[in-house]
């Protein structure tokens, strides 16, 4: 019932394997002639598209299957025939197997090089070289979605038992479909996003110059991002020396995350990860210690609001101790024993803020022939330069920190030692006149323009005077002076504090909202080194690995950062530890936020395997870098086939499982399709092996 | 060979156990054929099956040690295809009767195992992110799924174009006696086998567009892959539509083998097959 009208009689009308292989060669010849002759013009020309290359495809498939047509007439009756869509497979089986066998897509010489000029012209004119771009693939692979069609609409597919064979193959049909409706319709293109900005004008990726700009109906912008990373990883690495052959093999590891143990059997060692440091840092701890010489000590710990500074103090040792934040200093002095009062007499200790100071004057010519910049540089107070190609010599007379002009007398003073105002007092003389008293006036650090000498005095040049601040321009000096009893504090000569305690207790106070806490007294101490860790972050990663062999255990300390073999008792072999080799980015997050016409409408988020829908645009993230993270490069995709596609593979999976699975369960497994018997009819020759 | 011994004492207590179950299965068969008990085949039947739940407990156990599917190296996809063998090998050995595909299992479990000694991961792999998707546990195990099936196809192809007839010990309780339909259970491993390649087929063109924007990316182990689907696509239409059976069909087996040892493992050895996304 089912079975076909069967075609009119006649020898022409039989189609053996024989016949699909010359048509499939027929097919591959004519298409890379073609391509070759014609269509490559377009390609470079100026009607390069996708447009063009497609109806210049569909000529090409009419006119095949037309010349077929003519030779052989009944060629579209044949596209269902399964042993022409079995030869069609074969050709494609072959050519993705050619693929693989000629290297593809590299530049031509490269072609000539590795495969001889012979070679390479058949490579060339048959498009070997880029089998999947080429003209008679895609031609094989439309015969064989042809082939599917015809099939489905000849086998009738209303029959029950069919259901599975029809889906099958309309799954496939309606895959292809999709990608073709993808291929044709879509668009990619792509957008740079910063943080907070919002675009809507996409770049394409292969536009011509005229066309590289796209304009999305909606505009997208970046709401966050976030970059979610593995922490760097660390591993002992067990080696082995292989001098025969003259290479290094590794073949162990001990993770450091694992913080297990090892049995390393070639050399009889036992490897233990004792401690592991990811921020190693090396200190000196002290510690107790019950035999002589007697050293006491006490650790002192300074806390100001954004630092903190650990010290350890030796009795009878003072010691200047630098805060980080560079404005403050401190001199701490612990003594174990009682000072007495003239030894806090000969303490004095001033501000030595300004030491550093540098002063300059920076000469302004007003005729400008020198445009070069001149300086006088290192002005000391008191010191007399001459001012560089003028008659003029100027006298750094006093140099104000503070700037005060007293406006009854007129004279000027350091307000204080601070330098709020610095300024200069300078004596301009003429050297033609040297015991003239010359011109004096107060040059401003802070307010270059206020003294202007060239419009004031009609001098030929301008005096700028910079002072060039130091690094350490503002210095406290606190003193301590500890006892067993008693910790003073001394600043600037005054005692500030003086805190009782008891010995072995630990105490604390508070000057000018610097803490001071003593933290740990010894009365005997003794050095001992030891690592820590300042964070968690693996920046500088220190372990601590005990091997054990033959009963005695050794302690080892090996660092990633500097790795260094460590010797295991067996000749060869050794461990080092070291980064291991795992990519650093987990995942990478967009927010990206969706605008028409200022209002939202859609909010979704990005991430490397899960790009964002909105109808039928994908997003994708193309770039980002780790260092700017705030940066990205999205790729937006618009293609409608997309469900198309996936619908397709859901109907082909269905339906492989109902033709396999299912249909065999109500016992038709051998009730075959009408083809067997179609092409038992026609090939009078019997079936042929295909292989 | 002392890294050999090494790697052993380091592979963990499931492993060794394994190791010796495969061992001690593997003799079992072979000496099965001339101690010829039923109670013998059918300790060797419990190795098999012990060992499968060893299988599965090393993936489970090795999953949440590293916090992620152990599926990624070679060496991890071998134990996953593994267990699958010792399943196929277990469901056809136990209750179908033919101890042939138990004995295999254990052979290949053997092949894993010495695999493991000799070139044993040295630290867990991580894959760069494209790689993490939630699509790769489905996509992986359905590959694997359909690769155990074809194996175990091969395996009756082969022995259909052997084709042991009679009526020896060896043969009744190794291949199934008489009433085993080889060619009917050849057909049955191509079908599992087929649907779960399509069904990885698909899931893996899905993850691609996800995460590269394109369902296909021309490289080698997808275009190989493609082949293997396309080759038994033949095998079935030849089979059920031009009736072919037999050792017609046992070599369209063979030769999908062959692609699929040449897709699992080959590509890595071509001579110019660059960064491969695929490759282990």
């Amino acid at each position: 019932m089912h079975r076909h009208q069967p075609p009119s009689t006649g020898e022409s009308r039989n189609i053996h394997s024989g016949h699909a292989v010359i048509f499939c060669i027929v097919l591959i010849l004519v298409c890379s002639l073609f391509q070759s002759l014609i269509l490559s013009q377009f390609i470079e020309g100026p009607f390069a598209g996708t447009v063009y290359q497609s109806i210049f495809l569909v000529i090409v498939l009419v006119g095949t299957l037309g010349s077929a047509y003519w030779y052989r007439r009944d060629i579209f009756f044949r596209l269902n025939s399964l042993k022409f869509a079995m030869v069609l497979i074969e050709f494609i089986c072959l050519s993705l197997l050619l693929s693989t066998i000629v290297a593809q897509r590299l530049p031509s010489e490269a072609y000539i090089q590795r495969y001889g000029i012979f070679l390479n012209t058949i490579i060339r004119s048959l498009h070997l070289n880029d089998i999947y771009s080429s003209i008679w693939f895609l031609a094989l692979q439309l015969f064989l979605a042809a082939s599917l069609v015809v099939c489905i609409i000849r086998e009738k597919p209303w029959h029950t038992r069919l259901i599975g064979f029809a889906m099958c193959h309309a799954g496939i049909v309606i895959l292809l479909t999709g990608i073709t409706v993808g291929k044709f319709t879509t668009f990619k293109g792509n957008i740079e996003l910063r943080r907070g900005e919002a675009k809507r004008t996409l770049t394409l990726a292969n536009g011509s110059n005229e066309n590289r700009f796209i304009t999305l109906p909606f505009s997208i912008q970046l709401e966050k991002t976030e970059l979610d990373t593995n922490p760097q990883r660390f591993s002992v690495y067990l080696i082995y020396a292989d001098r025969e052959k003259n290479r290094l093999k590794t073949f162990a590891s001990l993770p450091v995350e694992s913080n297990g143990s090892l049995d390393v059997y070639e050399t009889g060692d036992s490897l233990k990860i004792l401690d592991y440091y990811p921020d190693g840092g090396k200190k000196t701890l002290y510690v107790e210690h019950s035999e002589e010489p007697r050293i006491s000590m006490a650790e002192v710990r300074v806390e100001t609001e954004n630092t903190r500074l650990e010290q350890r103090f030796i009795s009878g040792h003072p010691q200047k101790s630098n805060m980080p934040d560079t404005t403050k200093s401190y001199q701490i002095r612990y003594s174990w024993e009682p000072p007495g009062d003239d030894e806090i007499k000969a303490l004095e200790y001033k501000p030595n803020s300004y030491d550093t100071d540098e002063h300059w004057f920076e000469v302004r010519y007003i005729k400008g022939e020198n445009k070069e910049e001149v300086y006088i540089k290192d002005v000391k107070p008191g010191g007399t330069y001459r001012v560089p190609g003028t008659n003029y010599t100027v006298t750094a007379q006093k140099y104000f920190r503070h700037f005060n002009l007293d406006l009854n007398s007129g004279s000027a003073s350091d307000a204080s030692g601070d330098p709020v105002n610095p300024t200069m007092e300078i004596t301009l003389r003429n050297i033609e006149n040297p015991d003239e008293s010359g011109i004096t006036d107060w040059l401003f650090d802070k307010n270059p323009g206020f003294t202007n000498l060239s419009s004031d005095y009609k001098l030929p040049f301008n005096l700028i005077y910079h002072r060039l601040r130091g690094r350490n321009t503002y210095r406290r000096h606190y003193l301590i002076i500890g006892s067993l009893q008693e910790i003073w504090l001394v600043s600037e000569g005054e005692i500030k504090s003086r805190k009782k305690f008891e010995l072995n207790e630990k105490t604390e106070f508070e000057e000018e909202g610097t803490v001071f806490i003593v933290s740990e007294l010894y009365e005997n101490a003794r050095e001992q080194e030891v690592y820590f860790s300042k964070s968690d972050q693996p920046r500088n990663p220190f372990l601590r690995l005990g091997i054990e062999s033959g009963g005695t255990t050794r302690t080892v300390v090996m660092s990633a950062l500097d790795p260094e073999p460590v010797l295991l008792s067996k000749n060869g072999y050794f461990a080092v530890f070291q980064p291991r080799n795992e990519p650093q980015i987990r995942d990478f997050f967009c927010d990206i936020l969706l605008k028409f016409e200022g209002e939202e409408i859609y909010k979704g988020k990005i991430s490397i395997n899960d790009p964002f829908k909105f109808g039928s645009y994908y997003f994708y993230h193309h770039d980002f870098t780790k260092d700017d993270i705030e940066f990205v490069n999205l790729t937006v995709v618009y293609d409608p086939g997309y469900k198309l596609v996936l619908s397709g593979f859901f109907l082909l999976i269905l339906g492989v499982i109902h033709a396999l699975f299912i249909k065999p369960l109500f016992g038709e497994e051998d009730d075959l399709p009408s083809e067997s018997v179609i092409e038992a009819e026609i090939d009078e020759n019997g079936p042929k092996v295909l292989l | 060979m002392i890294n050999i011994v090494g790697n052993y004492f380091r592979s963990g207590a499931v492993i060794q156990v394994s190791f010796w179950l495969t061992v001690c299965g593997l003799i079992g068969y072979l000496a099965g054929i001339f101690v010829r008990r039923k109670w013998w085949i059918r300790i060797c039947s419990h190795f098999l099956a012990l060992n499968m739940v060893l299988f599965l407990a090393h993936i489970i156990i090795s999953w949440s040690e590293l916090g992620r599917p152990p599926f990624q190296s070679l060496l991890e996809s071998l134990y996953l295809l593994g267990f699958f063998l010792l399943f196929y090998g277990s469901w056809t050995g136990h209750f179908r009767g033919a101890h042939i595909s138990g004995m295999t299992a254990q052979a290949l479990a053997l092949f894993i195992h010495i695999y493991r000694f000799v070139k044993p991961d040295l630290e867990p792999v991580f894959s760069p992110p494209a790689l993490t998707s939630y699509w790769f546990i489905p996509h992986v195990i359905s590959y694997f799924l359909a690769y155990g099936a074809f194996i175990f196809s091969a395996l009756g192809a082969v022995i259909i174009i052997l084709n042991p007839r009679g009526q020896s010990w060896f043969r009744m309780s190794y291949l199934g006696g008489p009433e085993f339909d080889w060619d009917h259970h050849v057909n049955r491993m191509v079908s599992v086998g087929f649907t779960a390649l399509t069904i990885g087929l698909a899931m893996g063109s899905i993850w691609s567009k996800n995460a590269w924007f394109s369902y296909w990316i021309w490289d080698y182990k997808q275009v190989w892959a493609v082949m293997t689907w396309l080759i038994f696509a033949v095998y079935l239409h030849s089979r059920y539509i031009h009736d072919w059976s037999g050792r017609r069909s046992a070599w369209l087996i063979l030769l999908g083998l062959a692609v699929i040892i040449f897709t699992y493992l080959g590509l890595n050895f071509l001579p110019f097959s660059d960064f491969n996304r695929h490759s282990f």
